[in-house]
């Protein structure tokens, strides 16, 4: 492809030394803008051939290793229904199936990836001795643990760094704006 | 006349290997803490009594070692002298016994008699008292996962202290 074809961002900038009127700027805004797709696609089409890319963007990627964190999770819940009772030799309950559906559908909620750390998601189901379950969510700039009560009733508390309780809630949006506040923080 | 349990006592609670109280990572190894310990869930000690005389079962170190020759076998005794009911591993969790107390929790004594399906234990004890949210999450920080499987059974264990 010719190089005049190209222009470049110092050529386009050249141009605009003299004062504009704003229909003027809005014209060389719109060239300037339409400038740099071109160069932009130019430089793709000039190396496109040289090796087959797999081009994942750090947005995706995260949005991966979350989907892939939650399936796992998923899968740990879903064997906590073959747990006998006394599972854990000290008399546990068996796992009751209202806990485990509300521990699957409180994790396919949207809103549950509010509450997982962008940089390092870190989630982890544990049986409790109720017959309930338990998420423990780390990760984050404070831990959160969702509770599940035997007939499935969710509990969402934030620690602070001694272990004391920051904020506890029943709901999934309230839980999802607390995260938000306290790692704002 | 049981012995009253002191604060520089340990005492040793079994915890299942499966499923996992620790989060594992993608690979199944542990998630270790800044310590380089793996991270205890609090579920390990949420209990909630159904009277005054119910509690979190444990067995006293010291006791046990009037029995047997080393901590190392007290341990070996709690971890693999059962197995979970799905046959899953237990593994050994030593708290000490001045962490309970700590919390305004309670340890008592509390020695079991041979019956005909299970073997005496004259190092049960109980912990007694409500265990709210930040105590089970205190004990869990407290307690060391302090034994490791056989041989081959697990390929990565994190140090034993």
């Amino acid at each position: 492809m010719p190089d005049t074809l190209i222009p470049t961002r110092r050529q386009s900038l050249a141009g605009s030394r003299s004062a504009l009127n704003v229909e003027q700027a809005q014209v060389l805004a719109l060239r300037t803008w339409h400038h740099y797709m071109v160069a932009d696609a130019a430089v793709y089409q000039a190396t496109a051939h040289q090796t087959p890319r797999i081009i994942v963007s750090p947005a995706n990627n995260t949005f991966a290793r979350l989907v892939n964190l939650l399936k796992r999770v998923a899968r740990v819940v879903q064997d906590f229904s073959t747990l006998p009772l006394d599972w854990d030799s000290y008399g546990a309950q068996t796992i009751q199936a209202a806990a485990i559906e509300a521990a699957l559908t409180v994790m396919q909620e949207p809103d549950f990836l509010q509450l997982l750390a962008a940089k390092h998601p870190r989630l982890a189901a544990y049986p409790l001795s109720n017959g309930g379950v338990q998420l423990d969510i780390n990760g984050g700039r404070w831990p959160l643990e969702i509770e599940i009560s035997p007939n499935g009733r969710l509990e969402f508390t934030f620690f602070g760094p001694a272990n004391q309780v920051l904020w506890e809630t029943y709901e999934l949006s309230d839980a999802v704006n607390w995260y938000a506040i306290f790692n704002d923080e | 006349m049981p012995e009253a349990i002191t604060l520089v006592d340990e005492l040793i609670r079994r915890i299942p290997l499966q499923p996992s109280h620790v989060e594992l990572d993608a690979a199944g190894n542990f998630i270790l803490d800044a310590q380089e310990r793996p991270q205890l869930s609090s579920a390990v000690f949420k209990y909630k009594p159904t009277h005054a005389l119910d509690g979190v079962s444990v067995d006293i170190m010291r006791v046990w070692l009037t029995v047997l020759n080393t901590e190392e076998q007290c341990l070996d005794r709690a971890a693999f002298s059962q197995r979970t009911k799905a046959g899953g591993f237990f593994m050994a969790g030593l708290l000490p016994a001045a962490k309970p107390q700590e919390c305004s929790l309670t340890c008592v004594p509390d020695a079991i008699d041979a019956t005909i399906t299970e073997p005496a234990n004259p190092a049960h004890a109980l912990i007694l008292g409500t265990i709210d949210k930040t105590t089970a999450r205190n004990l869990a920080d407290a307690c060391r996962l302090a034994h490791r499987l056989p041989t081959g059974q697990l390929e990565k264990w994190p140090a034993i202290n």
